[in-house]
C-alpha cells in the first residue's frame, strides 16, 4: 500500500475524520470567542470568555478525544 | 511591555491556526505525524490557551477601569479623587499607597486563602445583578457582609503608624479590639469618610496629572 499521507485531500474522508473536523471547528468556535475576550476590559467580557468561549474549547476537545475512541475500522485499516 | 491579556490573545490567535488547519484539512492525520499534530492542535495547544488566557482574565478583572465598566460605579469611582485626605479610598488612590490600576481590588478583595475565588463569586453576583437584576443607586450600595478590618489589617497591623498611633493607644485595649473585628475600623468618629456617594457632587476634585 503506497503511502498515505500524501494522498490529497479529495480523497473521501473517513466518519473519523469528519468527527474531528467538526471538533476543530468547535474548538475554533471557542478560540475565536477567547480572543475577542482578551481585547476588551469589560465584564461582559469576562462572562464571555467564562460561559461560551472556555466551555466551546471543552466541548470540542472531548469530542476530539471521543473521536479518537470511537475510531471506525476503517481508519484504522487504512492508517496503518 | 506586552500585557499579559496580549499573550493570551497572541497565543490563542496561534492555537487557532492550528485548530483550523486539522479542521478544514483532516485527512492530515492519515499520516502517524498528522496524528500526533492533530493531538497537539486539538488538545495540547487548546488547553494551554484556555490557561493562559483563563490568568489573563483573572488579571483584567482586577483593573480599576474593568470595576468602573458599569455606570453604577462611576460615582464610586470619582471618589478616588476627592480633594480631601479625610476619605479613605481618595487618600490611599492619591499617594499611591495602593496600586491605582488596581485600587478598587486592592481593598475589596479578603486577604485569605480562598479569597480570590470569593472576591470573584461576589463578582458573577454584581453581573447578575446588573443585567438581571434591579440596579440599586449608586448611594443605596451596601457591601453584602461589612467590610473585614483583616482587609485594612492586611497591610498595616506591625506597621508603627498603626500600632503606636495616638488614636489608637488612647483606649487601652483598642488595638486589640480592632485585631479582633469586635470593632470596626470603619465605626463612626474613626475612618468613617470612605466613597460617601451620596455627598459626592458636594465635593471637590484632585485631578490626577498624566
Ligand atoms: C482604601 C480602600 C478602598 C478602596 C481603594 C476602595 N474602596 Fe470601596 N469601600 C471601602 C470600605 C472600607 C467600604 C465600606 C464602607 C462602609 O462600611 O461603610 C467600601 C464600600 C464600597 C461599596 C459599598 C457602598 C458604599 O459606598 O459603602 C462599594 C460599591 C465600593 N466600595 C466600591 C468601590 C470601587 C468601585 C472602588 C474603586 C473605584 C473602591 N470601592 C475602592 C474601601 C475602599
Ligand atoms: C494595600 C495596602 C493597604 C490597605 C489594604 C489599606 N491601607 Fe491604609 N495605608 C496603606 C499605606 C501604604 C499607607 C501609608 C503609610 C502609613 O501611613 O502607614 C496607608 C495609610 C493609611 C492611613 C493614614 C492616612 C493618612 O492620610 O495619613 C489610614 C488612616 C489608613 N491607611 C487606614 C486604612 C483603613 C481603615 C484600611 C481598610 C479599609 C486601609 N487603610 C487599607 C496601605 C493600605
Amino acid at each position: 500500500m503506497p503511502e498515505r499521507s500524501r494522498f490529497p485531500a479529495n480523497t473521501k474522508r473517513t466518519r473519523t475524520e469528519r468527527r474531528l473536523s467538526a471538533a476543530g471547528v468547535i474548538v475554533a468556535a471557542g478560540l475565536l470567542i477567547q480572543i475577542l475576550s482578551h481585547l476588551w476590559i469589560h465584564p461582559l467580557a469576562f462572562m464571555s470568555f467564562l460561559i461560551i468561549g472556555t466551555p466551546l474549547v471543552v466541548l470540542g476537545v472531548l469530542l476530539f478525544l471521543l473521536s479518537l475512541i470511537w475510531h471506525d475500522e476503517i481508519t484504522l485499516a487504512s492508517s496503518e | 511591555m506586552l500585557s499579559l491579556a496580549t499573550i493570551g490573545a497572541l497565543f490563542t490567535g496561534m492555537a487557532l491556526a492550528l485548530v483550523l488547519l486539522v479542521a478544514f484539512r483532516p485527512e492530515l492525520t492519515r499520516a502517524r505525524g498528522g496524528k500526533v499534530f492533530a493531538f497537539v492542535a486539538l488538545f495540547v495547544f487548546p488547553l494551554l490557551a484556555t490557561w493562559t488566557g483563563g490568568s489573563a482574565q483573572m488579571e483584567s478583572s482586577k483593573q480599576t477601569q474593568f470595576c468602573l465598566s458599569c455606570h453604577v460605579m462611576a460615582d464610586h469611582g470619582r471618589s478616588l479623587h476627592i480633594d480631601d485626605p479625610g476619605y479613605l479610598p481618595a487618600a490611599h488612590f492619591q499617594n499611591r499607597r495602593i496600586p491605582r490600576e488596581q485600587a478598587c481590588f486592592t481593598c475589596h478583595s479578603d486577604y485569605t486563602y480562598f479569597g480570590g475565588v470569593s472576591s470573584k463569586w461576589r463578582g458573577l453576583r454584581h453581573v447578575y445583578v446588573q443585567y438581571f437584576g434591579a440596579i440599586p443607586k449608586p448611594a443605596e450600595i451596601r457591601l453584602y457582609s461589612p467590610f473585614p478590618n483583616s482587609t485594612c489589617l492586611h497591610c498595616h497591623e506591625g506597621s508603627r503608624s498603626f500600632e503606636e498611633e495616638s488614636a489608637h493607644l488612647r483606649d487601652a485595649d483598642l488595638v486589640k479590639r480592632l485585631k479582633s473585628s469586635e470593632q470596626s475600623c470603619m465605626s463612626s468618629g474613626c475612618h468613617d469618610f470612605i466613597h460617601d456617594v451620596g455627598n459626592i457632587n458636594d465635593a471637590t476634585f484632585w485631578k490626577e496629572t498624566p
